[in-house]
């Protein structure tokens, strides 16, 4: 298994003739998918028993399974014998200083307003040692250990604190939820954990870009989040820099857990690679997320703003199992070029009072298509249950397309549930009132877009809000006008 | 349900070779492609993603048989049904048989008859419009229709002719069509700048148990227009599938005016295709569904073409176990720009068993559109409730002037007098507050 191959010697000495820096990849398994292989992925990561039993289960339930074929996206069959499902936490090649890097990639970065050490960072450049220690990433890490809250990758967390993991993960998204799921639960690569205590307020809003230099978390991401009884969290996943990933398939899984009177926001902008124009390359973003409103009183909010990947198939969903639960999701998907997105999200109604959100906006440009995919299911004992739903779309060009799928299905007559959608272009009489004030085209569609999105931005943590915004302006670039 | 389905099969295609050769070979070739594909296509299942609400389990159960029998009745209880108002025209079918002696057209440019007789004279324009916008069906049922094709109505209105009074097309269910699948199958034609009302109804002089399996081809030419109402008020044990398939010509108008309010289990697709710009169609129904019946209205509306509106507006109302689904689908299609479309769905749930499964879907690939559709589940108002009993009225009383005040923006769309109240005394009398 281990045994690096001819091919992979020719590999890593080919990149050794371009001056990179890397270590030799012994640890990386070939391509492909077996029993053998999920083994191999625990025993590495030194994982318990139980947790192997997990996998193994999750892995011969996935035998079983068919690829989905409902959603409104179209891409060539994915291989699933053709990928590589575990690699030791290898560096980034290395790059000396900026200069090296892909210049249109730090125009962009340039016109989001990222300062130089972040650029470095992110595009992958050797980071200064000094930075690096005096950064903001090290010392929130000690107030929140103060706190007693727990923010570490997961294969920390199996590790320091298996009984909470034991006790938490999958039973959100159970490993036989989906295909992407029953994989991801199979063969997790790494991820983030987070644990509020009781009583705790977080003292800050919980970033995965804190962790960036720490550990490359693959394609295969698990997420979860527990919020105790009474505490707060707001967790901020991805960021606006365009994001470099080698891995053309992402199946992550996002669970969270709120018990009794626990707020969890969950805030995502995705900008992974889309492709160029023609729709070549470009990952596929296949994501299971899912929070479990436990407790009576719990609050848990979705905010993404998607504006990468080429195909993406997500529905950040809620169940409202408690009673007086809410659940919100807020989302702006931008699709150009030939990217295509499928989402939406589901709230499942089953606590008496329980009240859900969604708002969502989708933009498509060039020859991208946008589908919003929704379900809101109101359960015979859900008393009272409320939902109002707001689903836009904003037509750029005559080569895009949006869709819209909402599923209602109410068995309580106490329920009330509104859903709204319309589609339509920039209104030409919105455009002719800024053009007559002075604003160029182009400024006046960014304005009419930012205000589409508006309702969106004000659910982000306000840093985030800004990017956002900038993300927006530099995605729709040359696609307006 | 394989065994069940293959024995099915065979006594379809048993059935088939019986059926008698009116309309040559063109028929027979239409009649066989559509028993493929109906063996093809099985019947329809909750995998479909059309039929993911609807169950055909009790349909299935029913063991419904086609027999073809003469119905027996008593000539009154038929005349008793007819609508008062004078018609320019009136078609009935008893059992999905023809009725000559009931039937009656005195109008000048309008041609009343049924398919029977025009495929035995080899009428050439009225075999070549059989499945012409239906094709051979895109479920089993449709198949099955088309492949055992043998009657219905033939409405055609010639071209410039504007009628004042409506056309009936009466469909009347007697105690001899229990355990009976009936199948029609009707052709209306307008052609260039006529208009018409028809008035479609199906009813029931017996609480039997029947499958109707009907398909309706619409076609109206240019600047045609046509008001169709439409009630379905089967027997309570009855099945009721409906596929009506409309294309429109240049600036033809379609309005379509729906209730139904019968059946144990009834369902009624439409599909409307733009052929040409300027059309506009209009689509207005009104559901009931008390216990033990599943009410299910299918829309897809088609913007195939530029220039072209539609405005769809669905009310329902649940009361005891009833069950309802909803799905309206609006497509508009990369070269259809300038296309207005509205939807709207909203639901009334008056009991704790009820259910409803509503879906509007909006696919657009054209930018200069405007699209949009709503959806609202809800019970009545209690300050309304409130409002009335502190004016008296007693809450039951409330409850009902409330249904009715929901339901009469449909109703009232009805241009018939008659079938204004009948709804509205149907709603009285089967909704339990």
């Amino acid at each position: 298994m281990g045994l690096p191959n001819i091919e992979m010697e020719n590999f890593v000495e080919t990149e050794y003739a371009q001056g990179f820096v890397t270590e030799i990849e012994s640890d990386t398994l070939p391509p492909g998918l077996d029993e053998a292989v999920v083994r191999t992925i625990s025993e590495r990561k030194g994982e318990p028993p139980w947790m192997l039993e997990k996998r193994l289960t999750a892995y011969r339930h996935w035998l079983t399974m068919r690829e989905p074929n409902w959603a409104e996206v179209k891409h060539p069959p994915i291989n699933f014998q053709d990928i590589s499902y575990y690699s030791s936490p290898k560096k980034k090649p290395v790059l000396d200083d900026l200069d090296q890097v892909d210049p249109e990639l730090l125009a962009t970065y340039e016109k989001l307003g990222i300062p130089i050490e972040e650029q470095k960072a992110l595009a992958g450049v050797a980071v200064d040692a000094v930075f690096d220690s005096v950064s903001v990433a090290t010392t929130f890490r000690e107030s929140l250990a103060e706190a007693g809250v727990i923010f570490c990758s997961m294969s920390e967390a199996i590790r320091e604190y298996p009984e909470l993991v034991e006790q938490y993960l999958g039973s959100v998204v159970p490993h036989k939820d989906n295909f992407f799921a029953a994989l991801n639960s199979a063969v997790f690569s790494d991820g983030t954990f987070v644990f509020i205590p009781k009583d705790v307020k977080c003292p800050m809003e919980l970033s995965t870009y804190f962790r960036i230099n720490e550990a490359n978390t693959g394609q295969f991401e698990r997420t979860l989040i527990i919020a105790e009884e009474r505490s707060h969290v707001s967790y901020l996943e991805g960021c606006t820099a365009p994001m470099r990933d080698e891995n053309q398939l992402h199946a992550a899984v996002v669970e969270l857990v709120a018990l009794e009177d626990a707020r969890i926001k969950y805030s995502t902008v995705q900008n992974w690679y889309p492709g160029d124009n023609e729709g070549r390359g470009g990952i596929y973003n296949f994501v299971t997320k899912r929070g479990d409103c436990r407790g009576n009183r719990s609050h848990i909010s979705w905010t993404q703003v998607e504006t990468g990947s080429a195909v993406t198939w997500k529905y950040p969903s809620c169940i409202l199992r408690g009673k007086d639960t809410v659940g919100e999701f807020y989302s702006v998907a931008v699709t150009k070029g030939m990217q295509q997105a499928d989402t939406g999200t589901k709230m499942i109604h089953i606590g008496e009072n329980s009240r859900s959100t969604i708002v969502s906006k989708g933009i498509s440009a060039m020859h991208g298509s946008n589908a919003y995919r929704g379900l809101v299911r109101v359960a015979a004992k859900a008393e009272n249950a409320r939902n109002h739903t707001q689903c836009d779309s904003l037509l750029i060009g005559d080569r895009c397309a949006a869709h819209t799928f909402p599923y209602i299905e109410v068995k309580n007559p106490t329920a009330q549930v509104e859903h709204e959608a319309t589609t339509s272009k920039v209104s030409e009489d919105q455009l002719y009132y800024c053009r007559q004030r002075g604003l160029s085209e182009e400024d006046a569609v960014s304005m009419i877009i930012n205000g589409f999105c508006k309702e969106v931005f004000n659910e982000l943590p306000m840093e985030f809000a800004v990017e956002a915004q900038k993300l927006l302006a530099v995605s729709l670039e040359g696609a307006v006008g | 349900m394989n065994q069940q389905f293959k024995d099915y099969s065979q006594v379809v295609s048993q059935y088939i070779g019986n059926l008698p050769n009116d309309g040559g070979d063109w028929l027979v070739a239409q009649r066989s492609s559509a028993a493929e594909r109906f063996t093809e296509l099985g019947f329809p299942h909750a995998k479909l993603e059309a039929w993911k609400y609807t169950g055909i389990e009790g349909l299935l159960k029913q063991g419904f048989e086609t027999l073809d029998k003469s119905p027996e009745f008593a000539e009154h209880a038929v005349l008793n049904q007819f609508l008062p108002e004078p018609v320019a025209g009136r078609l009935v079918f008893v059992d999905g048989v023809y009725q000559a002696d009931l039937s009656t057209c005195d109008a000048v440019g309008i041609t009343v008859g049924n398919l029977r007789s025009a495929m035995a004279a080899s009428d050439r324009t009225v075999l070549e419009a059989i499945g012409s916008l239906s094709g051979v069906g895109d479920h089993g049922f449709a198949a099955l229709n088309l492949a055992t094709v043998h009657d219905g109505a033939v409405i055609r209105v010639a071209a410039k002719t504007s009628l004042e009074q409506p056309v009936e097309l009466l469909h009347m269910a007697t105690k001899s069509a229990e355990g009976q699948a009936l199948r029609s199958r009707h052709l209306v034609m307008l052609e260039t700048g006529a208009s018409a009302n028809l008035i479609e109804r199906y009813v029931a002089l017996d609480g039997v148990a029947y499958f109707n399996n009907l398909v309706c081809e619409i076609s109206l030419a240019q600047g045609a227009r046509l008001t169709h109402q439409r009630v379905q008020h089967e027997s309570p044990k009855a099945y009721h599938l409906s596929d009506i398939h409309l294309g429109l010509q240049a600036d033809a108008r379609y309005h379509g005016i729906n209730a139904a309010v019968g059946a144990a289990w009834s369902r009624t697709v439409i599909h409307n295709r733009f052929l040409d710009r300027g059309a506009s169609c209009e689509l207005d129904g009104i559901y009931l569904a008390g216990d033990g019946q599943l009410t299910d209205f299918h829309l897809d509306v088609d913007h195939a073409v530029p220039h072209c509106d539609s405005r769809e507006s669905f009310k329902g109302i649940l009361h005891g176990a009833g069950k309802a689904v909803f799905d309206g689908l609006i497509q508009v299609r990369e070269q259809a720009q300038k296309s207005q479309a509205h939807l709207h769905n909203a639901n009334l749930m008056l009991s704790r068993q009820a259910e409803i499964d509503t879906k509007p879907q909006l696919v657009i690939l054209a930018d200069d559109v405007q699209c949009s559709h709503g959806t609202t589940v809800g019970q009545l108002d209690p300050q309304a409730v409130f409002y009335l009993r502190s004016r008296g009225i007693d809450e039951q009383l409330a409850r009902h002037l409330l249904c009715l005040g929901f339901a009469s923006e449909v109703i009232d769309r009805f241009e018939s007098e008659t079938l204004r109240l009948q709804l509205t005394e149907v709603i009285r009398q089967q909704v339990r507050g």
